[in-house]
């Protein structure tokens, strides 16, 4: 599903954030990247999304390189990817609801589809009540869970977060990943 | 479906980002007035110079000595030049002739033309060629010149040069004032919807990384350049109107047009034209300039 060999990234400045990176997750597997502040895991992140380019090595995702993937097929790989950023990265002027249905209108989900499909996704996140609330209305847990739903609206083949539980208490934290899981 | 989408967030984003809407409608109502007023100037001038031209003939005087069927020579000769060039061709005889002096002389001064009745009528015959354009005048009165049993002609040559001058430093005028207010209004609606880019960045940022395509960005942005061109031009054209009618009013009164039986154009005889051209700018800032202001934010 993804699978890294021998993966370098190297800055304009010299810092050299991956070095020789390789590892392969499988469908259906749960894995964790553990590592000091600094050590590169939202670099590897971002080479999975393409948002960087790697400087040596291949990256393969769903069984294809993406090394060389044309920027105009970039859109269409995060699709197949549901991501949870660290500052979930909620659209302020949009209502719960709208959030988690932006995602929809982007692959151009029908009306009818995103209908049925948002409220789904939000009680399965336990957001139910709070679709017409904006981002600031809702605790950190909450606005986490809207990213969430965000993530899974368009059932993606894989789910990635980076660092989402960064702001929470270990206690939580489990509890979040239990309900990924 | 993603054009309801678009349509609709074109909309919210007009509302939602009152102030930059308004900069831009305001100056793409000012850049159109005022091309709007260089515009019917010029057609203005165009008009008045077309019905100058109409006007205004060149009368060619026969030799008296002309037999009937050297003048019919003349006049096919004349039409020969071409109808691309020649406008009308008529025939003014002796009698008519006098009529139109007497005329111009006025009531109390017919006595003058006691004695120039009938056989007496010192009148030459002559033909008014007028022409489709004034710039052929040197050319048609050259080669009439030369024609067999033409006496002389006459046109108001330096009214005709003079006009001709005009309508081309006008229509020279409205082409250059039309390319600068283009690029002026441009380059200010990109600046102003960059600043909606710009404060809308982390909005565009999020689309990219959920998968949006640069098309799909850019669609609420280009519907909303589009809806402030419309609305921007519906206002000017009213605006054009509402001043032009009343300029027109006090223009059309002055005693100079009035002597020279000039009229000046209605608002309705152009409103089409204008509309056209202004709904084309209008949608065509609109896209240009939010595509331009776009470019710099969607490569992420």
């Amino acid at each position: 599903m993804i699978e890294f060999k021998n993966v370098s990234k190297i800055y304009e400045t010299g810092t050299e954030a991956v070095h020789n990176a390789t590892f392969s997750i499988e469908k259906g597997e749960f894995a964790f990247l553990v590592g000091t502040s600094g050590s590169g895991k939202s670099t590897l992140i971002k080479l999975i999304l393409k948002e960087e380019e790697a400087s040596r090595g291949n990256i393969i995702i769903n069984g294809k390189d993406i090394t060389y993937l044309r920027q105009k097929r970039v859109p269409y790989l995060r699709r197949s990817m549901g991501v949870v950023f660290q500052d979930f990265r909620l659209l302020p002027d949009k209502t719960v609801y709208d959030n988690v249905a932006f995602a929809m209108h982007i692959v151009r989900a029908t009306p009818k589809h995103i209908r049925r499909q948002v409220p789904m996704v939000l009680s399965l996140v336990g957001l139910s009540n709070k679709a017409k609330m904006y981002p600031n209305e809702l605790s950190g847990g909450e606005q986490q869970r809207v990213a969430l739903a965000r993530a899974l609206v368009n059932n993606p083949s894989m789910i990635i977060a980076d660092e989402p539980t960064r702001k929470f208490r270990p206690r939580n934290s489990l509890g979040y990943y239990e309900f990924i899981k | 479906m993603s054009s309801t989408y678009f349509i609709s967030e074109g909309f919210k984003n007009v509302f939602k980002n009152k102030k930059a809407s308004m900069a831009s409608l305001l100056t793409m109502f000012c850049a159109m007035f005022i091309f709007g007023i260089v515009f019917v100037i010029g057609e203005n001038a165009n008009s008045v110079v077309e019905q100058v031209s109409s006007s205004q003939g060149i009368q060619v005087f026969m030799n008296t000595e002309a037999t009937d069927e050297q003048m019919e020579v003349l006049e096919s000769s004349i039409w020969a030049l071409g109808t691309d060039k020649i406008s009308t061709v008529s025939f003014v005889s002796k009698q008519e002739a006098l009529e139109s002096m007497k005329e111009s002389f006025g009531e109390d001064s017919q006595w003058i033309f006691e004695g120039y009745e009938g056989e007496n009528n010192i009148f030459p015959v002559s033909y008014i060629v007028t022409l489709t354009n004034l710039s052929y005048t040197k050319e048609v009165e050259d080669a009439i010149l030369k024609m067999e049993n033409v006496n002389k002609i006459t046109s108001s040559n330096e009214t005709i040069d003079t006009l001709i001058k005009i309508a081309n430093g006008v229509k020279i005028a409205v082409s250059v004032i039309f390319v600068l207010l283009l690029v002026m209004a441009v380059t200010i609606i990109a600046n102003t919807i960059k600043l909606t880019v710009h404060s809308r960045r982390k909005e565009i940022s999020i689309m990219k990384y959920v998968g949006a395509t640069n098309s799909f960005i850019r669609g609420p942005f280009m519907i909303e350049g589009i809806i402030i061109g419309v609305v921007s031009a519906a206002l000017t054209l009213l605006g054009l109107a509402t001043v032009y009618d009343l300029v027109i009013e006090k223009v059309a009164q002055s005693s100079v047009l009035q002597t020279m039986g000039l009229l000046l154009l209605d608002f309705s005889e152009m409103v089409q034209v204008i509309g056209i051209i202004f709904l084309g700018l209008g949608i065509g800032i609109g896209i240009v300039g939010s595509s331009i202001s776009m470019k710099k934010y969607l490569e992420v």
